[in-house]
């Protein structure tokens, strides 16, 4: 009995040293990232930083006085000669220690990525705080700090409507989606280029006016094709077609919405939506220059036709559909190859890894040669589309006179 | 030992002993040291250190078969009293290392990826104590946390399976052989470095077990199996999510795959859930690697010496030894690379085949109170 209770004051005893530790963090001193940008500094040789933190409690109402009162995200930049050093210099002014767990996106500026990604990649790959599923984008034609610091979207802090835009970004499916640890293999890999996904700040939000077509224009961020790196800098971005033949290449796409001309040439247009395509790849090599050859086996809805067709049954305009949607997937895919060859002369659709993977023995003698070989390589694509529904309609539009 | 001798394990909590005796190292540690040498085939140099190991364990358990009791009587009566107890403290020697290298693989998870800021000595002190009260209830107790073990070790592999299969790409594991085949048989020694552990702890654990002599062939195989496959699992997953140049780039891959795992957008994040299930498995294999230590030191030497004094002298000896193993990142990368796997080849397989080696040399010494086969 005696031996209990003296084991019970211990234990009660020990809890006193259980009342905190080294690494206490209270919630209310925490600076929450929900956004960061990384962009060349004015100065010279060094990196600028610009956070958007989320004010936990105000939702908007009763914020901080220093900037912004009101807002759910309090926004802050600084430099330094390394992203570190500029988060250091953000704590001379933050009143809160800034926590990344939550961070939602990293953003690159352009003129960074295309001096080189290498900080970017090692410094939130290295940090322990963050997730390997962080999004990651360059900004287009703009500087990092631009769309962190837009009201862009939906949603109360904005990092969460730009998370959500690379989050679906395959319903669109003309671009990227991209992931820190995907980036950091691609980045690491030999045989891999890494791709991001890009966002640009369009005009494209309207700001409701008392007077009819006196809307303020709002800029917001969009999805704006795939930023292709060559080693680690940014050589170009991918438009519609292209953007999309790179997803096909990259045997990426799930879901796309493409147009095909009605019939007959008569103007007018017919929305078709991909569905679960199946993407092949395979590879010969005969002499010094491999074949790559593509082949697409999808189902496509039809969704939308603004062209009365009289003259075809539903089998034939399902034929039609077909040839004309096939022949527009092999010109995306082949305008993607055209871009990467001879435009930006970047292997972003993955060849070498295919090569590597299907000719081993091609590529331990090629491999570095492979800037060279690159832009000889040949390809070719098969693509066969078989229309399965015409969403809720069984036969085309026809009008009664 | 007498004292020792009484010491009973069912079969079952013999299968998931040696499976934690793998699981914790090699998926955080291991992996990373794979992946280093021979990129997208580590685990097939796992597999190779795995199979070497189910071959190698039959000559184990007949030599334990053939002791008919305690390990350390059987080998004093093999080589004498002098050598056979130079050869018990060599054991305990490599059971302290063992030890040191499990704990680092619990206070670096916690210290690199939870607890930054706080020092490191202060979970190498933390953990010790913890670990020395386990040795202090004794191998029963670890016998039956290692149950528990085992089922949260399977609950971590499928909610790590649940939040990366997305994105499992099977082509990042291709082409085979990548590196050629003898590279990945050479590399292997960094795997067995695991593997071994099972080998040496079946060696002083089987004859506390219940189950009859003639089932521990399969009860050793069980056990690797059944830990050799969730190690197998976490290879093969951190290869086709991460890419084998992520493995290779991190000191601990697994905390990468936590990392990269997330169930939802709504549980995006969970590496405290996953240590919390992580833990019990380790702390089974620190606590079984210790007592064994502890137990073949209190053989070893010529005179008695009280167990609780035992333990806490070993706890002491490897608390500096954990520090200055794990304090040092990149060295102790180097050690878990190069050292740690040729000394625990050299020890935890080379000591019990030279046994073998004597057990068949001197087949008198060797038979007396063997226990037949059932």
């Amino acid at each position: 009995m005696r031996r209990r209770r003296w084991a019970a004051v211990t234990l009660l005893t020990v809890t006193l040293l259980l009342t905190g530790c080294w690494d206490l963090r209270e919630m209310n001193h925490l600076a929450l990232v929900m956004a960061v940008g990384i962009d060349k500094s004015d100065t010279p040789g060094r990196l600028q930083v610009t956070i958007q933190v989320a004010r936990p409690s105000s939702g908007g109402k009763g914020a901080g006085p220093a900037q912004g009162g009101g807002q759910p995200v309090y926004i802050a930049t600084a430099d330094g000669d390394t992203i570190f050093a500029a988060i250091r210099n953000l704590a001379q002014f933050t009143s809160r220690r800034i926590m990344w767990a939550h961070n939602n996106i990293v953003i690159i500026g352009e003129s960074l990525a295309q001096d080189d990604i290498t900080p970017v990649i090692d410094f939130f790959t290295r940090n322990q705080e963050l997730r390997m599923r962080t999004w990651i984008a360059v900004a287009r034609g703009s500087k990092a700090r631009d769309i962190v610091t837009s009201a862009t979207g939906m949603e109360e802090i904005p990092a969460v409507s730009i998370s959500a835009l690379l989050r679906y970004a395959q319903l669109p499916g003309e671009a990227v989606r991209t992931e820190l640890g995907d980036v950091l293999d691609a980045y690491l890999a030999h045989d891999q280029t890494p791709v991001l996904a890009a966002l640009e700040l369009k005009p494209r939000g309207l700001k409701p006016s008392g007077e009819p077509q006196q809307e303020e224009r709002v800029q917001q961020a969009v999805l704006s094709g795939t930023a292709i790196f060559k080693d680690t800098h940014l050589v170009g971005y991918t438009e519609r077609e292209v953007g999309r033949g790179l997803l096909w290449i990259r045997r990426q796409m799930r879901n796309a919405t493409l147009s095909v001309p009605c019939p007959g040439n008569k103007g007018g247009s017919m929305a078709v939506e991909i569905r679960r395509p199946r993407i092949s790849a395979r590879s010969f090599v005969s002499g010094q220059t491999p074949t790559i050859q593509l082949r697409v086996e999808t189902l496509a809805w039809l969704a939308e036709q603004d062209c009365p067709t009289p003259n075809l049954d539903t089998l034939r305009l399902k034929q039609y559909t077909e040839d004309a949607l096939a022949k527009e997937i092999a010109a995306d895919m082949r305008a993607a190859v055209k871009f990467l060859q001879q435009e930006v002369r970047s292997d972003a659709g993955g060849f070498a890894r295919l090569l590597h993977v299907q000719q081993p023995a091609w590529w331990r003698v090629n491999a570095r040669r492979w800037d060279e070989l690159f832009p000889r390589i040949k390809t070719s694509f098969s693509v066969t589309v078989k229309i399965r529904k015409m969403s809720l309609y069984t036969r085309p539009m026809m009008p009664s006179r | 030992m007498k004292q020792k001798a009484k010491v009973k394990i069912g079969a079952l909590q013999l299968i998931t002993i040696f499976a934690s005796l793998i699981f914790g190292k090699a998926i955080g540690f291991t992996n990373g040291g794979l992946a280093r040498t021979v990129g997208r085939d580590a685990w097939a140099s796992m597999t190779v250190a795995l199979l070497t190991g189910m071959l190698l364990l039959p000559a184990i358990v007949w030599l334990a078969r053939r002791g008919g009791g305690p390990l350390i009587a059987y080998i004093k009566r093999l080589l004498g009293r002098w050598l056979g107890g130079l050869v018990l403290l060599l054991f305990a020697v490599y059971f302290g290392f063992a030890f040191a290298t499990s704990a680092n693989t619990m206070t670096l998870h916690i210290s690199d990826y939870l607890m930054t800021e706080t020092p490191f000595a202060v979970f190498v002190v933390g953990y010790t104590l913890l670990v020395t009260y386990g040795v202090y209830l004794g191998l029963e107790v670890a016998a039956r946390l290692s149950v528990l073990g085992l089922i949260m070790t399977g609950l971590l592999t499928i909610s790590m399976m649940a939040g990366s299969f997305d994105k499992f790409n099977y082509t990042q594991m291709l082409p085979m052989f990548d590196h050629g085949v003898l590279p990945v048989l050479a590399a292997s020694s960094i795997a067995h470095t695991d593997v071994a552990m099972v080998a040496a702890a079946a060696l002083a654990l089987l004859p506390h077990s219940v189950g009859p002599p003639g089932r521990w062939n399969r009860l050793c195989w069980w056990g690797l199996g059944t830990g050799g496959i969730l190690v197998l699992v976490w290879s093969i997953f951190e290869t086709a999510v991460l890419g084998p140049d992520v493995v290779a780039q991190y000191l601990i891959a697994c905390m990468q795959m936590a990392r990269a795992a997330e169930l939802s957008i709504y549980l995006h994040r969970y590496e405290m859930i996953m240590v919390v299930l992580f833990a019990y498995g380790v702390v089974t294999q620190s606590v079984v690697t210790l007592y064994c230590a502890v137990t073949l030191t209190e053989g070893a030497l010529p005179w008695r010496v009280p167990r609780g004094w035992l333990i806490l002298g070993w706890a002491a000896l490897t608390v500096p030894l954990q520090f200055l193993l794990g304090n040092d990142r990149d060295r102790y990368g180097i050690f878990l690379e190069t050292v740690w796997p040729a000394a625990s080849i050299a020890l935890a397989y080379g000591l019990p085949l030279f046994l073998c080696l004597v057990a068949l040399l001197r087949p008198a010494a060797a038979a007396q109170g063997s226990t037949k086969s059932g």
